[in-house]
C-alpha cells in the first residue's frame, strides 16, 4: 500500500454553525470547545477559568506522546482530553422537585422539569391499545393478539400493565428482539466476506449466547467480561468437578464477539490484515462498550477526541496476543476455536486417546501378520488426527508465550513502526498504564481481562451511560445522545444530560440489571405519552421532539416487521437457537453471486417461517427483505439504524412470494378457524349468522392486523375491493401460471440441492416440475443451455393426435414460452424430448423445434407475431404426423410442419417459460374425435372468494398501521 | 457537501441524519402523480409536497459545472490485459520467452517466463492510440478516448481488488462509487433508480453484491440490479401472477385507508412518504420494462450492437457480443431516461468465464474481445449521433491488470495491479489521450503513476463533485469517496 508524505487532511470545510460540532461552530478554539462540552453554562464570569484550564488540557494531551510530532496540525486541532462530559465520572443527580403530580416517577420529574422550561407540557397517556402494541413492539417485536389487547383494555390498571410488562420480559421472544440490537453494534454476521466469503462456523452459538444473556438478565458488567475475556473467566467457572458447565461454555462462546469482524482469506499483505482484524477488535470495542470511535486514532491521533494515537496501540496491545488473520476449521489446535470442554475434560480425552494408542500399539507388537499391523499403523495415525468429538466455539484463541511488541504505526502503515507501546486503556476516561499481570514481556495471559475489568468498572464514566443510552434509544426511537456510538465530540450532547447520569447511577445500583432498567423506563408517564398529539405549539418550539413531549412514531425495523407479518399470518414458529434457516432467494437476487447459491441452503418452509433473528446472515448475500428495510450492514458496528421510505419496500410487500404467502396464510387462518364468542358479541354486536362470512374474514383479517376492529369507513373500503377482486378472481379460475425463479447460472450443490418446483414454480401439484438442461459445468457452476429451461410436465395425460388450445398471458419480462408436446423424460438423461413450440413474445417470434436432451432443431418459424397482448388464443393441432399452429380466431395456420422422424405417437403435455411467468388460460386438450378435456384445476365453487380474501389480506399487511407503531 | 446545507448526520445537535431519513419522500426519487390520490389533490397540499421535497434522491447540484450528467462504468470483471489490448510493449514482445524478475503477488519476487503479445497492434485515427486487433469495431473510435496507461491499485487478488474498484478500500463495508454519485447529485430520473447495476449472463463477479453495496449510507444508495433479460428489477411483479389491475386497485385502496391513518396521525411527514412510495412502486411497473423494450429500436441500431448475433460455437464459454450489447443499448435507454450511474459487469463466475486469463490469454481475448468489441464501438457512435455522448462518461477497465511474463501450460496471465489501463470517454475528457505509461514490459505503473483514488477523484470531478467535499459521516468521520490521502485528480485527460 501506498503512503505518501502528504498528510491527513485538516478539517473539513466550514459547514453551518452547530453547537456542540467541532469546525462547525462559528466559534472556535478553546472557547469552542468548552462551549461545547458545557452548553449554557459557560458565562463570562467563568469563561477564563475555563479556558486557563482548557489550554492546560491542550498542551498536555497530544504532546505526553511521542508522535505527535509526525502529524503537523494535531497539536493545533488535537482536543482537550480533559473536561468533557462524557469523561467526567458520573454524577449523582437529584431527581428534581416538580410541582406538577404528573412527575412523581423519577424519569418523568426529569423531563417535565425541561419541559417546563420552555413552557411545553408533556402529552396525555396513550390509549390502552396503543400503549400495548408499543410495549410489545419495544419488547418482544411481535404484536399483541386481540384478545390481550382486549384483555388489557378491560383492565389498563398500573397493576395489570406492571403485570403484562414482567410477563413480556419473562418471555424468552424478550432475548430475540433486545439481543439483536446488540448484534448490530457488534456487526454479526456468519461468514467473513470478500471472494468466498466462507461461513465462520459456530458464530450462531455466539447469537444464542446474547439471546440467552438478554433472557436471563445477565448483569452487563459480567456480560461484557465475557465477551471481551470469557477465556480468561472461564478458569474460575468450571464445575466443582472441573466439568464444563453452563456458565463456562457460556463464557467461552461469549468470546466469539472478537472472531466477528471480516477476514480476508486471500490478503494482499498478510501484516496489514493482521492490522486490519485487529483494528475491527479494537475499534468494535470502543464503540460498543465505550461509546467512542476509538478506530480514528489509528493512522493519527484522534482529530476531535483526546485519544492520541498512543492509546490506540495501547489498547491494541491488549489483543496482541490473539490469532489474528488465521482460518481452518475445529480442532485442539486451532487459532479460532476453542473446544467447549474444560481443561479436565480435554485432558481425559487425552488421556483416553492416549490409552487407547497404547493398546493398539501394544497390539501391533504383539502380531506378526503384516496387513494386521499396516490396518493397526493406519488406526494409530488416525487416532493422532482425530478431531476431538466436542462441540466447538468461535472464541478467543491465543498464541501463548509473550505477546508480540506493538508499536506505533506511523500512518497506520505497518512498515513504518515507531515507539513502543505497553498496553494500557484510554487515559481520557480514566485509564491508566496497564500494571496487571500482562505487561510487555510477560505472559500475555489476562491482558484482555485486565481490559474488561476496567470497561466493567462501576467507576468507568463511559460504559454505564452508553448501555443506558441504548436502551433509551430503542424505547424512544433515539437516545438522550442520538449519537449512541458517539460520546466523543463529533457526537451528540445529550438532552437532559441529569436524568442520562440519574439512569446510569440507577443501572448501577440495580446490579447493572437491562430488565430492571427496562421496568423502570416502561413504567413511566414519559414513555406512555401518546404520539398522536397535535400540539402546535409544542411542535413549533421543538420540532425534532428532542424534550419528548410526545413519543415518537415508530416504524417496525426489518426483522420486527418480517416476524409481525408471520405473526399475523399465523404461520410463526418461535423455534429457537442453532445455525439457522435460510430465506428463500428469488432468481434475481442469486445472480449477483460469482457462484451463486453457494453456501446456501434450502430451507423448507416451516424452517422459514422462523424468527427473523434466526436468519442465516451471509455477508455477500444479504436477504432483500431485510436489506430493503434498512436492517444492519453486518459489517461494522450500527446501532442507529438509518430509517429509509423507498419503492423496494413497498414491491417487497406486495410482489415478495414471502409476503404472498403470509397473505395466503392470513386467509386460510380467518377461514378456517373457530368463529370465537369474542367476534360476535365483541364492539359490534351480532350473532355470527348475522355476518355473511366475508365480512367477518375480513373483519377479523383487520383485527389480527392491526389489533383493533375496523370502523365503518375502514370496513366499507375493505368490502368494496374485495367485491371487485371476486369479480376479477372471478375471470381468472381458468388461468394456470407457471413462474420460472432461477437465474442461469448456479453454484452445484445449490442446483443439487434446490428443487426442482424452485426452478419452475408450477400451477399446482398435477404439474411435475424439471430442472431443464444444464449441460456444463465450469468452475463450480452449472450454466443452463439457453432457452432449455425449466418446465413442468402434465401428470396423466397422454397426447396423440388432437388439438390443445389457450389464451398465452405472458407477463412482463417474460421471455419465452414453451409448449411441449409429447414430450418424455427418460430415466438419468438430463432433458427431455419433445416436440416444442416456442413462443418469444419480446421478438415477435413463434416456432417449432423438435428437442432432445443433446440437440434442438429449429423445424420452422414466423416472426413478426404479436404476442404480448393479454390472452391471444393459440390452437395447436397435431394430425397425422403434422403439427399446426393457430393463432387468434383465424383458421389459417400460422405454422405448419411435418413431425420428423423421433417423434413418439404419443407423449405428455409440458410447458416451460424463462425471464418470467406465464399465464395459460382455458388449456383444453381435444384428442382427435374425442370430447375437449379442460385441464386447468378444478377450482372450488368459493375459489374466486378465496382469491380475494387473500389479496385483500394482502392489502391489510401492507397498512401503515402495520408497520407504524405510535 | 458544501453546495448546500448539508444533511446533517446523527451525531450533530440539529437535525439529525435520523430525522433527516425520517422525511425521506418516496424511494428511487422525486414523485409520480396518479391514481385516486392524485385525484384527491393529495400530492398538492403543501405539507405533503414538502416531506416528498426530502428525497434522498432528489437532484442536487454539483459542487461545479460539469457537462457529464450520467456514467456509464464498463467493468471488465477479472481484469484484462493491458498489453494485448491497448499498452503496445514491443520491448515485451522482443523479449518473449527471456526470464525478468517480476513482483508477481505482494512482495513475492520471483523469476518468470516473459510472455510477449501474439497481438497485431495498429495507431488508430488521428490522435494514433493503439489499440489490438482483438477489438476491431472499438479501434475506430479511439479518438474518443483517453487511455489511461498508469494506473495501479493495492491488491493482487480478486476480492479485495474489486471492494478497492468500487468503494476505494481493500475493505468491505464501504459505500460504491455509484452509491457516492447517487448521494452527491441524487437522481435526474422520475420512474427509475438512479444507480443501476447490470451482470454478465454467466454469473455475478467475485463478491456479490458487496460491489454495489451502500455501505454505511442507507440502502436507499445502493446499486439495483437491473436484468437484461425477464423481470428487470426484484418483485416487480407479483410472484403469484395476478394481473395488472389487481395491484392499480390494491394501491388505490391501500392508500385511501393509509390516508386516513394519517389523518388523525398529524405531524408524522414518513406516513405521507410511504403513501407516495406505493405510487412510485406502481410507476416503476411500468417505466422499468419500458426501458427494456427494444422493440422500440431501429433495426439498424439493434443490428449496430450486435443484439441479434447467435452465440457462436467456436467456444463453450463464448456467449458473443449478444447480452452485452443489450446491455449496452439499454444502458443507452437509461442515460436518455436520467439514471445516473449504470454499471454493467461484463464477465462473470470465475476463471475464463471472465478476463482473469490464468488459463490463457489468447483463448480469454477469443472469448471476450467479440463481446465487447461491437457493443461498446456502437455504444459510443450511438451515444455521439444522439448527442449525448457529451454529457455521459464511459468508463472501461477492470479490477486490476495482467502480468508480463506467463502462467501456466496454456499462455496465461496472472493478476497484476501494479499497472493498468482504463480508458474514459464522452463528457468533459478529452477524446484521443493516450496518458501515462508502464515500464516496457507493461508490468508496473512507471511515467505519470496514479492510484486508484486518482481515478474516483477524476471520475467524481467529471461529473461535477469534489472528491474532498463528497463526504458522508460515519464512525466520527467525514468519510469520502477517496479516502484519507488526498487524491489528485488526472488533468491530463480533461477536455
Amino acid at each position: 500500500m501506498d503512503f505518501p508524505s502528504t498528510l491527513i487532511r485538516s478539517r473539513p470545510p466550514a459547514r453551518e454553525s452547530r453547537p456542540g460540532v467541532p469546525g462547525g461552530g462559528r466559534r472556535g478554539g478553546v472557547l469552542g470547545i468548552l462551549q461545547r462540552a458545557w452548553p449554557g453554562r459557560l458565562d463570562r464570569s467563568h469563561g477564563i477559568l475555563r479556558c486557563v484550564l482548557g489550554l492546560l488540557a491542550l498542551w498536555q494531551g497530544p504532546s505526553s506522546i511521542g508522535v505527535a510530532a509526525e502529524v503537523p496540525g494535531s497539536a493545533a486541532q488535537a482536543p482537550a482530553s480533559g473536561d468533557w462530559w462524557a469523561f467526567r465520572p458520573l454524577s449523582r443527580p437529584e431527581v428534581p422537585r416538580v410541582a406538577d403530580p404528573r412527575g412523581r416517577h423519577p424519569i418523568d420529574a426529569f423531563i417535565l422539569e425541561a419541559l417546563s422550561e420552555k413552557a411545553l407540557s408533556p402529552a396525555p397517556e396513550a390509549s390502552p391499545r396503543e400503549l400495548l402494541r408499543r410495549l410489545h413492539a419495544d419488547l418482544v417485536g411481535l404484536p399483541p393478539t386481540p384478545d390481550e389487547i382486549a384483555a388489557f383494555e378491560r383492565d389498563p390498571s398500573p397493576e395489570a400493565w406492571s403485570r403484562r410488562v414482567d410477563a413480556l420480559l419473562a418471555s424468552p421472544r424478550y432475548g430475540e428482539r433486545w439481543g439483536r440490537h446488540w448484534l448490530d453494534v457488534v456487526r454479526f454476521a456468519q461468514s467473513n466476506g470478500y471472494e468466498r466469503d466462507g461461513e465462520k462456523l459456530e458464530a450462531w452459538r455466539y447469537r444464542d449466547y446474547v439471546i440467552r444473556a438478554f433472557n436471563e438478565d445477565k448483569p452487563y458488567d459480567r456480560f461484557l467480561r465475557e465477551q471481551i475475556a470469557g477465556d480468561q473467566l472461564a478458569a474460575g467457572l468450571v464445575d466443582r468437578d472441573g466439568r464444563s458447565g453452563a456458565a463456562w461454555r457460556d463464557a467461552v462462546v461469549a468470546t466469539g464477539f472478537l472472531r466477528l469482524g471480516v477476514h480476508d482469506d486471500e490478503p494482499d499483505d498478510k501484516v496489514l490484515a493482521e492490522y486490519d482484524e485487529l483494528d475491527d477488535i479494537v475499534g468494535t470495542t470502543g464503540a460498543a462498550f465505550l461509546g467512542m470511535t476509538v478506530a480514528c486514532a489509528r493512522c493519527h491521533d484522534h482529530k476531535f477526541d483526546p485519544i492520541p494515537q498512543h492509546d490506540y496501540y495501547a489498547l491494541l496491545a491488549l489483543f496482541r496476543p490473539l490469532h489474528v488473520g488465521v482460518g481452518g476449521g475445529p480442532g485442539l489446535d486451532s487459532p479460532l476455536f476453542a473446544p467447549l470442554a474444560s481443561a479436565a475434560e480435554v485432558d481425559a480425552w487425552k488421556a483416553g486417546r492416549e490409552r487407547e494408542r497404547r493398546e493398539l500399539e501394544a497390539r501391533r507388537e504383539a502380531t506378526a501378520d503384516e496387513a494386521a499391523r499396516k490396518e493397526l499403523s493406519r488406526r494409530i495415525e488416525g487416532l493422532q488426527k482425530a478431531v476431538p468429538p466436542f462441540e466447538w466455539a468461535l472464541a478467543a484463541r491465543e498464541r501463548g508465550g509473550p505477546a508480540p511488541e506493538v508499536r506505533i504505526l506511523s500512518r497506520g502503515n505497518p512498515r513504518s513502526p515507531g515507539a513502543e507501546v505497553k498496553p494500557g486503556f484510554l487515559k481520557a476516561a480514566g485509564g491508566g498504564e496497564f500494571a496487571a499481570a500482562g505487561a510487555q514481556g510477560s505472559p500475555a495471559a489476562g491482558r484482555r481481562l485486565a481490559l474488561a475489568d476496567w470497561i466493567a468498572s462501576p467507576s468507568n464514566p463511559l460504559t454505564a451511560r452508553v448501555l443506558v443510552n441504548r436502551v433509551w434509544h430503542h424505547h424512544f426511537g433515539r437516545g438522550l445522545v442520538r449519537t449512541t456510538t458517539d460520546f466523543g465530540r463529533v457526537g451528540g450532547l445529550p438532552s437532559h444530560p441529569g436524568l442520562l447520569d440519574w439512569l446510569a447511577g440507577e443501572f448501577l445500583r440495580q446490579g447493572w440489571s437491562m430488565k430492571a432498567l427496562h421496568r423502570l423506563i416502561l413504567t413511566s408517564a414519559t414513555w406512555k405519552q401518546s404520539s398522536r398529539v397535535p400540539d402546535a405549539a409544542a411542535a413549533g418550539a421543538d420540532p425534532g421532539n428532542d424534550l419528548l413531549w410526545r413519543q415518537n412514531l415508530r416504524r417496525l425495523d426489518a426483522e420486527a416487521l418480517r416476524d409481525t407479518l408471520l405473526s399475523i399470518s399465523g404461520s410463526l414458529n418461535l423455534e429457537a437457537g442453532g445455525r439457522g434457516f435460510f430465506p428463500a432467494l428469488s432468481g434475481e437476487v442469486l445472480a449477483g453471486g460469482s457462484r451463486p447459491g453457494t453456501d446456501w441452503q434450502v430451507s423448507g418452509p416451516g424452517e422459514r417461517a422462523r424468527r427473523s433473528v434466526y436468519a442465516y446472515i451471509r455477508r455477500t448475500s444479504m436477504v432483500p427483505m431485510f436489506e430493503a428495510f434498512d436492517y444492519s450492514n453486518a459489517t461494522s458496528p450500527l446501532a442507529e439504524r438509518p430509517v429509509t421510505t423507498v419503492a423496494p419496500q413497498a414491491l417487497m410487500l406486495l410482489n415478495d412470494a414471502f409476503v404472498q404467502d403470509q397473505a395466503a396464510a392470513l386467509a386460510r387462518r380467518v377461514r378456517e378457524e373457530p368463529v370465537a364468542p369474542a367476534e360476535s358479541s365483541g364492539a359490534a354486536p351480532g350473532s355470527p349468522q348475522a355476518f355473511p362470512d366475508e365480512a367477518r374474514w375480513l373483519r377479523r383479517a383487520w383485527t389480527l392486523a392491526t389489533g383493533r376492529f375496523p370502523e365503518a369507513g375502514e370496513s366499507a373500503s375493505v368490502a368494496a375491493f374485495f367485491a371487485r377482486q371476486v369479480d376479477v378472481w372471478s375471470g381468472l379460475g381458468h388461468r394456470m401460471s407457471f413462474r420460472p425463479d432461477v437465474p442461469d447460472t448456479l453454484s452445484v450443490p445449490y442446483f443439487n440441492a434446490l428443487p426442482a418446483e424452485r426452478f419452475l414454480v408450477p400451477p399446482g401439484p398435477e404439474w411435475e416440475a424439471h430442472k431443464g438442461l444444464w449441460p456444463r459445468e465450469y468452475e463450480g457452476n452449472r450454466a443452463l443451455e439457453a432457452g432449455r429451461g425449466p418446465f413442468a410436465l402434465r401428470r396423466g395425460l397422454d397426447l396423440g393426435d388432437g388439438e390443445l388450445s389457450f389464451g398465452l398471458v405472458p407477463q412482463v419480462g417474460c421471455s419465452q414460452v414453451g409448449l411441449l408436446l409429447r414430450a418424455s423424460v427418460r430415466p438419468r438423461e438430463p432433458a427431455e424430448s419433445a416436440l416444442e413450440v416456442v413462443f418469444e413474445p419480446r421478438e415477435g417470434r413463434v416456432s417449432v423445434r423438435h428437442t432432445t436432451p443433446r440437440s434442438a432443431t429449429r423445424l420452422a418459424a414466423r416472426e413478426g407475431v404479436a404476442l404480448d397482448g393479454e390472452g391471444l388464443r393459440v390452437r395447436l393441432r397435431l394430425d397425422g404426423g403434422r403439427l399446426v399452429v393457430r393463432l387468434g380466431e383465424g383458421a389459417d395456420p400460422v405454422l405448419e410442419t411435418a413431425l420428423p422422424p423421433g417423434i413418439p405417437p404419443t407423449g405428455a403435455l409440458g410447458v416451460r417459460a424463462w425471464g418470467s411467468g406465464v399465464g395459460l388460460d382455458r388449456l383444453h386438450w381435444t384428442p382427435a374425435g374425442g370430447t375437449p378435456r379442460a385441464l386447468w384445476p378444478e377450482r372450488p365453487r368459493d375459489w374466486a372468494r378465496h382469491r380475494a380474501l387473500e389479496s385483500a389480506c394482502l392489502l391489510m399487511l401492507n397498512l401503515n398501521e402495520v408497520a407504524y407503531v405510535d | 457537501m458544501s453546495t448546500e446545507p448539508r444533511p446533517r448526520p446523527a451525531s450533530l445537535c440539529a437535525g439529525s441524519r435520523r430525522d433527516f431519513l425520517a422525511q425521506f419522500g418516496a424511494g428511487f426519487t422525486s414523485l409520480a402523480l396518479s391514481g385516486m390520490l392524485e385525484a384527491d389533490g393529495f400530492f398538492a397540499r403543501p405539507e405533503v409536497a414538502a416531506s416528498l421535497g426530502s428525497d434522498p434522491m432528489r437532484v442536487k447540484p454539483p459542487h461545479r459545472p460539469a457537462k457529464a450528467k450520467a456514467c456509464i462504468f464498463l467493468f471488465m470483471y477479472g481484469g484484462p490485459s493491458q498489453m494485448d489490448l491497448f499498452d503496445y510493449k514491443p520491448e515485451l514482445n522482443r523479449r518473449h520467452g527471456q526470464t525478468a524478475s517480476l513482483e508477481q503477488r505482494r512482495r513475492d519476487v520471483k523469476p518468470g517466463t516473459l510472455l510477449g503479445s501474439k497481438r497485431t497492434f495498429r495507431q488508430c485515427g488521428k490522435s494514433g492510440l493503439w489499440c489490438s486487433d482483438v477489438l476491431p469495431h472499438l479501434s475506430g473510435h479511439m479518438d474518443k478516448l483517453a487511455v489511461i496507461k498508469s494506473l495501479y491499485a493495492d491488491s493482487f487478488a480478486h476480492g479485495s481488488a474489486m471492494i478497492q474498484m468500487n468503494s476505494g478500500r481493500v475493505l468491505q463495508g464501504w459505500p460504491s462509487m455509484g452509491s457516492w454519485m447517487s448521494y452527491g447529485l441524487g437522481s435526474a430520473n422520475v420512474n427509475l433508480p438512479g444507480y443501476v447495476v447490470m451482470l454478465d449472463p454467466r454469473g455475478g463477479p467475485i463478491s456479490g453484491a458487496a460491489n454495489w453495496s451502500s455501505g454505511f449510507m442507507p440502502a436507499a444508495y445502493q446499486g439495483t440490479v437491473f436484468r437484461a433479460s425477464g423481470n428487470p428489477i426484484l418483485n416487480l411483479d407479483p410472484a403469484d401472477g395476478a394481473p395488472p389491475g389487481i395491484q392499480r386497485d390494491t394501491i388505490t385502496t391501500l392508500n385511501h385507508l393509509n390516508a386516513g391513518h394519517m389523518a388523525s396521525r398529524p405531524g408524522f411527514s414518513e406516513l405521507q412518504a410511504r403513501i407516495a412510495s406505493y405510487e412510485l412502486a406502481f410507476q416503476l411497473q411500468r417505466s422499468a420494462p419500458d426501458a427494456l423494450d427494444l422493440s422500440q429500436e431501429s433495426a439498424a441500431t439493434l443490428e449496430s450492437y450486435g443484439v441479434n448475433q447467435s452465440r457462436p460455437d467456436d467456444h463453450p464459454l463464448a456467449l458473443g457480443p449478444a447480452p452485452f450489447g443489450r446491455q449496452c443499448l439499454i444502458a443507452r435507454r437509461l442515460v436518455e431516461r436520467g439514471v445516473r450511474f449504470i454499471q454493467i459487469y461484463h464477465g462473470g463466475g470465475h476463471q475464463q468465464q471472465n478476463w482473469d486469463a490464468h488459463n490463457g490469454v489468447e483463448e480469454n481475448l477469443r472469448i471476450h474481445g467479440p463481446e465487447i468489441d461491437q457493443p461498446i464501438a456502437a455504444l459510443l457512435a450511438d451515444l455521439e449521433q444522439r448527442g449525448l455522448l457529451d454529457s455521459t462518461l464511459i468508463v472501461w477497465g477492470g479490477e486490476f491488470g495482467r502480468q508480463a511474463v506467463s502462467q501456466g501450460g496454456n499462455g496465461g496471465r496472472d493478476h497484476n495491479p501494479k499497472g493498468f489501463t482504463y480508458w474514459l470517454a464522452g463528457g468533459g475528457v478529452r477524446g484521443g489521450t493516450s496518458y501515462g505509461e508502464t515500464d516496457e514490459l507493461g508490468h508496473e505503473a512507471a511515467v505519470d503513476r496514479h492510484h486508484v483514488r486518482d481515478l474516483h477523484a477524476t471520475l467524481l470531478h467529471l461529473m461535477g463533485l469534489d472528491p474532498l467535499k463528497l463526504t458522508y459521516f460515519y464512525g466520527g468521520l467525514d468519510q469520502k469517496l477517496t479516502g484519507v490521502i488526498e487524491p489528485e485528480v488526472i488533468r491530463g485527460i480533461l477536455a
